[in-house]
This record gives C-alpha cells, sequence and structure tokens, in this order.
C-alpha cells in the first residue's frame, strides 16, 4: 500500500516535470511568435514607405547583382528586405520547439508561412527588375508588387492560425494536469 | 466519499458572457478577420494599381467604395467585441480591441485625409504621409484584434477543459 502510494507520487511528480518542460517550450514558442508579429509590422511600416516614396531609378541594371545592389544602397528598401528576413526567419525557432513538444500542425503551418514569404522574396526582387528603365513594364510590376503582397498575408495567416494551436496545447496541458494535482479538494 | 478537485484558474479572464455567448463572440471576431482580409486586398489593389501609377484614387472608384463599406464594418464588428470585451468581464479582450478601434479611428482619418489631398503618389508628402499611417495602424488594428480573438479563443478551451458553463 505504502509503495503503490510512493509509485503513484513519483508519475505524479514526473506527470509534472514533464508538463512544466512542455509548458515552458510553449512559453518560449510565443516569445518567439511575439518578435515575429513585431518584424511582420516593421516589414509593412517599411514595405509601405517604399511604396510610397520608392521609385527605381533610372540607372539600376535589370540583372542580379544590379538589383541586389539596389537593396542594399536604398535604406527603406534594406530595412523592408531585412525585417522581411527577420520575420522569416523567427520560423525557424518555432519549427525546432514545435518539434520538441510534437505539435505537426504549428511545424506545417509555419513551413507553409516560410515558403509563401520565399514566393515574396522572388516576386520582390522581380518588382524591382519589371520597374528598370530597361525593361519598363509597369503592368508586370504591379502585379509582382500584387503577389508579394498577397503572399506576406497568407504567411501571417498561417502564422495567426498556429498559435491558436499554441494556445489549445498550453489550455490542455494546464488543465489536465492542474486538475490531477490542484491544492483545493470539496468533499461531497 | 466522492470528492471533487477545482482547478487553479489564477491569470485567466473567463468573463461572465457564458460559452455560448463567447463562442458568438468567437465567431464574430472571425467574420471580423475576413473582413481585415477584404480591406487589406482592396487596399493594396488601390494601393499598387492606382495609387502607384500616375492615376488618383478617385472616392467613387469601385475598388475604393468596397474598401470603405468593408472598413465600416470592420469597425463596427471591432467595436462591439469591445464593447463586449468591458461589459462582461473580459478586460484584455476590452483593452486590445480599445487599441484595434483607435487605430482603426486615426487610420480612418489618415484614409481620409488621404483623399481629399489628391489620392495618388504624385500629390505630395501630406497625401503621402497620411497613406503611410493608414497602412501601417491598419496593421496594428490587425494584431491588436488578433489578440482579443485569441483570449476569447483561450477563454472558451480553459471552459471547456475544467467542464464550467
Amino acid at each position: 500500500m505504502h509503495w503503490q502510494s510512493t509509485k503513484s507520487n513519483h508519475n505524479e511528480s514526473v506527470g509534472i516535470s514533464e508538463s512544466e518542460r512542455l509548458t515552458k517550450t510553449l512559453h518560449r514558442i510565443f516569445l518567439f511568435l511575439y518578435l515575429q508579429f513585431a518584424f511582420y509590422w516593421a516589414t509593412i511600416a517599411a514595405g509601405m514607405l517604399v511604396n510610397y516614396y520608392y521609385v527605381v531609378p533610372s540607372n539600376v541594371q535589370s540583372n542580379f547583382s544590379g538589383i541586389l545592389l539596389q537593396i542594399f544602397s536604398v535604406p527603406s528598401l534594406f530595412t523592408h528586405v531585412l525585417f522581411a528576413v527577420l520575420s522569416t526567419s523567427m520560423s525557424i525557432p518555432v519549427i525546432i520547439l514545435a518539434r520538441r513538444v510534437g505539435l505537426k500542425k504549428v511545424i506545417l503551418l509555419h513551413a507553409g508561412a516560410m515558403t509563401s514569404r520565399t514566393i515574396g522574396f522572388i516576386f520582390g526582387p522581380l518588382f524591382v527588375y519589371y520597374a528598370t528603365s530597361a525593361i519598363s513594364n509597369s503592368s508586370l510590376a504591379n502585379i509582382s508588387t500584387f503577389i508579394m503582397a498577397s503572399v506576406f498575408l497568407v504567411a501571417v495567416i498561417l502564422t495567426f492560425l498556429s498559435r491558436i494551436f499554441i494556445v489549445r496545447e498550453d489550455v490542455r496541458l494546464k488543465y489536465s494536469v492542474t486538475q490531477s494535482v490542484a491544492p483545493i479538494t470539496l468533499e461531497r | 466519499m466522492e470528492t471533487k478537485q477545482i482547478p487553479n484558474l489564477e491569470g485567466e479572464e473567463l468573463g461572465n458572457l457564458g460559452l455560448e455567448g463567447l463562442r458568438l463572440t468567437l465567431k464574430l471576431c472571425y467574420a471580423n478577420f475576413l473582413l481585415y482580409l477584404l480591406l487589406y486586398v482592396t487596399g493594396m489593389y488601390v494601393n499598387i494599381f492606382i495609387t502607384s501609377g500616375v492615376n488618383t484614387t478617385s472616392i467613387n472608384d469601385p475598388a475604393n467604395i468596397i474598401h470603405m463599406v468593408v472598413s465600416v464594418l470592420n469597425f463596427a464588428f471591432t467595436f462591439i467585441v469591445m464593447v463586449v470585451g468591458f461589459v462582461y468581464g473580459m478586460k484584455k479582450v476590452g483593452k486590445f480591441s480599445l487599441g484595434a478601434v483607435l487605430c482603426l479611428v486615426v487610420s480612418t482619418a489618415g484614409g481620409l485625409l488621404f483623399l481629399t489631398t489628391g489620392g495618388s503618389r504624385q500629390s505630395g508628402a501630406i497625401t503621402l504621409a497620411a497613406g503611410w499611417i493608414m497602412s501601417l495602424l491598419f496593421m496594428l488594428a490587425l494584431f491588436l484584434s488578433y489578440y482579443s480573438t485569441l483570449k476569447i479563443m483561450r477563454a472558451i478551451r480553459v471552459i471547456e477543459a475544467t467542464n464550467r458553463t
């Protein structure tokens, strides 16, 4: 009887420490998601600066190095790309941490978000390419920008959805354990 | 002797709306997200295909009319969620939604200033600044509404997990 009780207590403590570990991992994911949302917002802020104030100069070459050089030489464009990269890269620690706690849906959603951002990273420079004086195709430049903006929104939606699953898991962990070891007990 | 254990709900904001009311509010939040989505798409369309060129954004433009009608609905839905939050004891929901409402008010003012000062990229510094503020605060409102939605969703999950009604 005494042995059974000890074993039960041992299982409970193991359950709690495991649950605590999982909860800590979930909270780390929350931190990275906060950072990701801040970077998303900064991406939009800098992106709108580009949208309203930036004009592709006539001397920009319509090749890879010319476009790359342009990104690094214009502060608003550089800031926009920097925050875009930072916000996308925040999905990497989220995926790693989600793997640890076995949140498959979160992994898939962030992989989807990164994929859609990669599409954005192709269409962003394409906007500069089509707007160069050598190509000068405004309709394709506009379509490229629109695709870039649309896939950005897709990424935001996917990461939003991922947080819903993390909250669900957090609640499940907290209350599946709390209910079995709660200090308050009513007798009836 | 039967025992019933009470989980510790410290830090949870469940309010007094009840499960059904919370579920209804969550549906309203999801509908609001569809409006945000529509606002983003129409806004980007106007921004990229009309404003970025030499054209001005006319107040009678169909895309602009859809954008403005949706923005009114979006404001109404966000406002309702804010009132529900404050009235039914979910302060965080109320505060996040209040932030979103304020952002939407200022961004609407920015949008109107954008239109009235010319509505194109070549209309001058005030037009561009107004457009930039509109876009920036729209995104902030989206994030704030999202956090209030998460708080409602969490309250529903906690109530379900602890078998409260």
